[in-house]
């Protein structure tokens, strides 16, 4: 088995004209994926990213740039992230087909092997 | 946030989320918040609950679904309103009254009849929005958004109009709340009546609306009947509303919701009431219009409610279509007439004329009707004459009167239905039962 983390970016300021049963049912669906990633046991964890903060830096010659961010440029934003582990990138594809967060405007998925450099992976 | 500390789940360990949760917490919430705020910042109550909503569609796919979802979602609404009385700079009182009301939802946690304080703010909400002075179009679309957690698109959906009508409905309505200085609270007792009054008539519209067209082709406008019912049930939950009229009015729409699983066949098509298998009727509905009927029984008024009730009653009661009491039926239907003197209710009790008294009597009745003209346009006086018409063997008359009646608008299985009615008096068949 190999892992990959998921990197689900979506468009949050689309969200304001969801409406609450529209809300429940992306919900749901989530719930829904994740249950049945977990029962098949690929998934290993999930973890949202704060809204607020971040920083990025940068050596400018030296010198340690720091800005906030990752804000401005686009309206995409990292909603949070799934580890899960998969034969392949072909096999991790076919189990994000019906990851939710597609269906959001502006909505993907980054699927990214995490690489043990020859290493056993934590818990096997 | 504390909020997000909450123990997390992943996978099925904890129940699903109950049907409609968020919708109801929406309205809850908006109603409690709005009392806080002041009844002139409604639009801020909705915003800060749909951010709160938000905040669960961002979180919950990663951190799992909370075990208590309600006092989760009230606690972030707890949040962000403090954000919004500090950026406002509101009174400590206010500060105080936006804790109760968090401490009042949340120690409730998932445990059912959330009532109390939260069933008055929802109920206030409901008179508010069934102001009088609004128009019952705008009584309906913001009863829809504000309290039962409709978005603009689904009340679109459900009313058969234009999204940029309801949300235009919407501003409208709000503002002309504002200008009114329309307030949060129960109305007081000499001015009960009439605003209750306001109240039960969005209840029955609403009804209305899904009852008419639920035939399974359009899934919000089905869900509309429970709506209704449950709203009517709230108006139930406080003694000083809770009226022998507001039981008539539940009396009634359970009664005819029961009917709900008979009213289509295995394809769909709608049956009319001599046709419905009758031990399809829903019996807890039933159960239930009779326990309603029983209680609006107290007190003196008798309100039209109590005489539809009363009529519905009586089918509800037969237990075979032939066994239905007309008699009685026509005598409500002649009260209910000195009641409110409307033509669509002589059109249905054509029927019972003409199941008591015969055909001739009841066709004379809908040239009367007819003459009159005030129905002109409605397919059901027409497809009734010709159903009248066909009963009596008088099949050309008949053909004309379903072409009539086909010119008319109405919704598509009606048409279907009535152009099935059309071919099989064209090809000369006997002619169903009235």
């Amino acid at each position: 088995m190999t892992h990959y983390m998921l990197i689900l970016r979506s468009e949050p300021s689309t969200y304001a004209t969801i409406s609450p049963e529209e809300i429940q049912g992306l919900i749901q669906k989530f719930e829904a994926w994740s249950s049945k990633m977990a029962a098949r046991g690929h998934i290993r964890d999930g973890k949202k990213l704060a809204d607020e903060g971040g920083r990025v830096l940068h050596n400018q010659g030296g010198r340690l740039v720091v800005k906030d961010g990752p804000f401005g440029e686009t309206k995409e934003v990292v909603g949070g992230v799934y580890f899960i582990t998969a034969d392949s990138y072909d096999h991790a594809v076919e189990l994000c087909r019906d990851q939710p967060n597609l269906e959001f405007p502006g909505g993907s998925i980054e699927i990214r092997e995490l690489d043990w450099m020859g290493q056993e992976p934590p818990d096997g | 946030m504390a909020a997000s500390e909450q123990p997390r789940t992943r996978g099925a360990s904890v129940a699903p989320l109950v049907d409609h949760l968020f919708r109801r917490q929406y309205g809850r919430m908006v109603a409690g918040l709005a009392r806080v705020f002041g009844s002139d910042l409604l639009d801020l109550a909705e915003d800060v609950v749909q951010e709160a909503l938000v905040r669960a569609l961002r979180v919950w796919p990663f951190e799992g679904v909370p075990r208590e979802p309600e006092a989760w979602l009230v606690q972030v609404a707890r949040n962000l309103a403090l954000d919004v009385l500090r950026r406002r700079s509101m009174t400590e009182r206010k500060l105080r009254e936006l804790e109760g009301w968090a401490d009042s939802l949340s120690s409730h946690g998932t445990s059912a009849p959330v009532l109390a304080e939260v069933g008055d703010d929802t109920l206030a909400m409901m008179f508010m929005c069934c102001h009088p002075s609004l128009s019952p179009e705008a009584r309906v679309a913001l009863t829809l958004k504000t309290l039962a957690g409709f978005g603009v698109a689904e009340i679109a959906r459900a009313l058969l109009a234009k999204e940029a009508t309801v949300a235009q409905r919407l501003t409208r309505a709000k503002a002309h709340l504002q200008r009114e200085g329309a307030t949060l609270a129960l109305p007081a007792a000499d001015r009960l009546p009439r605003r209750l009054d306001s109240v039960l008539e969005v209840v029955y519209l609403l009804f209305n609306e899904g009852y008419s067209a639920a035939q399974g082709e359009n899934l919000v406008r089905a869900e509309l009947v429970h709506e209704a019912i449950r709203l009517g049930r709230l108006v139930l939950s406080t003694p000083q509303t809770a009226l022998p009229k507001v039981h008539a009015l539940l009396a009634l729409l359970s009664f005819l919701a029961a009917r709900l699983p008979a009213r289509t066949d295995a394809v769909g098509e709608p049956l009319t009431l001599p046709q419905q298998d009758r031990s399809l009727w829903d019996r807890q509905l039933l159960a239930s219009g009779f326990e309603h009927f029983a209680r609006s029984m107290a007190g003196d008024e008798i309100s039209a409610f109590h005489l539809e009730a009363a009529i519905a009653s009586c089918h509800a009661a037969a237990p075979t279509y032939e066994a239905t009491d007309w008699p009685t039926i026509r005598h409500r239907y002649d009260q209910l007439l000195d009641l409110i003197d409307s033509p669509v209710v002589r059109l249905n009790r054509a029927v019972a004329i003409a199941k008591v008294e015969g055909l001739v009597a009841a066709l004379a009745e809908l040239d009367d009707l007819r003459a009159h003209g005030t129905l002109a346009g409605y397919y059901l006086l027409p497809a009734t004459h010709a159903q009248f018409l066909w009963s009596a063997g008088r099949r050309d008359e008949a053909r004309a009167a379903f072409a009539a009646a086909l010119a008319c608008p109405c919704s598509i299985p009606e048409r279907e239905f009535l152009r099935r009615r059309a071919q099989a008096c064209e090809r000369g068949e006997p002619a169903p039962r009235i």
